[in-house]
């Protein structure tokens, strides 16, 4: 399992530059000294996050651990080697994983956020686009009642129809004014 | 995916960090695709000028905007694989699987396009509707991680996942406006959204230098990344001077008249953006690991020394990009021990104290 901590960066730096659009440039202009080094430490409060790896949301809501928690197993540093005994759903796994968590927390500390990455064209048995390994005009989704994006939209598992009609309206828009 | 998170809100768990896996295992085919990952192995379209030495074929995947060496044993495709003694045995050279066109400065521009890529705007849909969940469920994104651990000094054509010039016809390829603008449209911190990127480390203890960029040399691969995503400059310096594992020294260079030397100047990036407002490091505060010596020998001193150093650096980066009020996030560190992990030494419990940081007191 692997954890990650996260703590604010605090300096006694009296003043605040303008964010540097392009602060390389500016960086090659600038003197290398222990300005920085004087500048301060790295301070707490901290909190704790753990990283669970790749999500496998096709399959969160099977019946089954398999084929997906395997993907896991292979890898001791993520948590699907250590599912409780007799585990017989993904769900399950993670729910004891959560409830652990949030129970005892990892090495008394308590976490405070999860990590996750999730695949995009299958990898990781995450599936939201359809499509994928054509030309992007054919690739579509999320798409309701397919792949693992599905329960944003039809609500199962505790979601609901008004942040997928809110999700919906975003993805189709386009010419995007940054 | 809406289950998953109303199970984390359910348990008490508030904050999520994203990872989008557009690396390969997002469509690899090694894992978890039920029909097949729908990779392709092909001829690449060239872009004018073409990198010198693209490969006859390359490896696409959907999520990537660039394609990757490839290691076939079907003609023409073999440029990468080959066959030796009796009974044969075949190998691939050791870069199969990495982008196109490593260690060319310019392969930013002259890199082939993704004929199969799936395309800016799915890509930010898929992203958008699990923000979307997120927000349903009334949890924080902490971080939106686009890419991890990027390599833009030497594989520069990975910046495209910053932001894209050879794919834009597929969405807006301007990455950071655009995730930034999902995140706040959710009501996220936008400058959360992140590329996290590993802390060098020299291979003789204590060791430090200055590298290209005015900074720390362990910090090489995020002042990089940084300077991609502030609009500065990428790749190899001109005229390194590489001392124990460090990337010290060089210069930007300038830019020659063709014919073009890939070293001879650094690659600029075409568009400039703020720093996120989160710095997310993946160190192993350790002495690097010269190949086959078990470095797991270090002591809790040695590696209390190293992390001193590193987080010190990171304190240097953080000041150098503007950005010394960020939240620090530090990755894959090990339960308990807070030690090096798989790449270092066991005995680092001194880590974190090392790194002058107060810890969350104990339940």
């Amino acid at each position: 399992m692997e954890i990650e901590q996260a703590v604010t960066g605090r300096t006694v730096t009296s003043s605040r530059a303008p964010r540097l659009a392009n602060w390389a440039r500016i960086l090659m202009a600038a003197a290398f000294s222990a300005a920085g080094l004087l500048a301060g430490t790295i301070a707490g409060p901290s909190q704790l996050q753990v990283n669970l790896g790749p999500m496998p949301f096709d399959g969160y809501l099977s019946g089954g651990v398999n084929p997906y928690m395997p993907v896991y197993g292979s890898n001791p540093q993520t948590y699907g080697g250590a599912c409780p005994s007799g585990t017989t759903t993904v769900r399950a796994c993670y729910q004891a994983i959560l409830r652990d968590f949030y129970n005892n927390g990892v090495g008394g500390q308590g976490v405070s956020g999860v990590r996750i990455q999730f695949g995009v064209c299958g990898g990781g048995y995450s599936t939201p686009l359809q499509g994928c390994g054509s030309v992007w005009t054919s690739v579509s989704g999320p798409v309701l009642g397919t792949g693992g994006l599905s329960n944003v939209c039809n609500g199962t598992g505790g979601g609901g129809s008004k942040a997928c009609a809110r999700s919906l309206q975003i993805c189709t828009h386009t010419g995007l004014k940054m | 995916m809406c289950a998953f998170f109303a199970d984390l809100h359910t348990y008490g768990i508030k904050n999520v960090a994203l990872t989008p896996a557009l690396g390969d295992w997002g469509a690899a085919a090694q894992v978890g695709c039920a029909n097949g990952c729908p990779q392709k192995i092909g001829a690449p379209p060239q872009p004018t000028p073409a990198c010198s030495l693209t490969p006859v074929a390359l490896l696409y995947s959907p999520t990537l905007p660039y394609g990757e060496v490839t290691c076939s044993p079907t003609p023409p495709y073999t440029q990468w694989y080959s066959c030796t003694g009796s009974p044969q045995v075949c190998t691939c050279q050791n870069n199969a699987g990495y982008p196109a066109n490593e260690n060319d400065n310019l392969a930013y521009n002259c890199s082939p396009s993704n004929p199969i890529f799936a395309g800016w705007q799915n890509i930010y849909n898929a992203i958008n509707a699990v923000l979307a969940a997120a927000k349903q469920n009334s949890l924080t994104v902490f971080e939106l991680d686009v890419m991890n651990e990027m390599d833009t000094v030497l594989v520069p054509v990975v910046a495209r996942c910053v932001v894209d010039n050879a794919q834009t016809q597929t969405g807006n390829p301007d990455l950071v406006s655009s995730l930034r603008y999902y995140m706040g449209y959710w009501g996220f911190d936008e400058g959360r959204v992140v590329w996290d990127d590993l802390w060098d480390r020299s291979s003789l203890a204590g060791y430090n230098c200055e590298d290209v960029y005015d900074d720390y040399a362990r910090a090489m691969k995020m002042d990089s990344v940084a300077s991609a995503v502030g609009g500065g400059v990428i790749g190899v310096p001109y005229l390194p001077s590489p001392q124990n594992g460090l990337y010290c020294g060089g210069s930007v260079g300038t830019q020659p008249p063709p014919p073009q030397y890939v070293h001879v100047y650094m690659f600029q990036m075409p568009v400039g953006h703020a720093q996120p407002d989160i710095v997310d490091v993946h160190d192993y505060p350790s002495v690097q690991c010269p190949a086959g010596v078990n470095c797991a020998l270090e002591s809790n001193a040695q590696v209390s020394s190293e992390a001193q150093i590193d987080f010190t650096d990171i304190v240097h980066f953080m000041a150098l990009v503007d950005n010394s009020s960020a939240l620090f996030m530090v990755g894959e560190t090990w339960s308990n021990t807070n030690n090096s992990g798989t790449y270092g030494s066991p005995n680092g419990t001194a880590n974190c104290e090392g790194g002058h940081w107060t810890r969350r007191p104990r339940r």
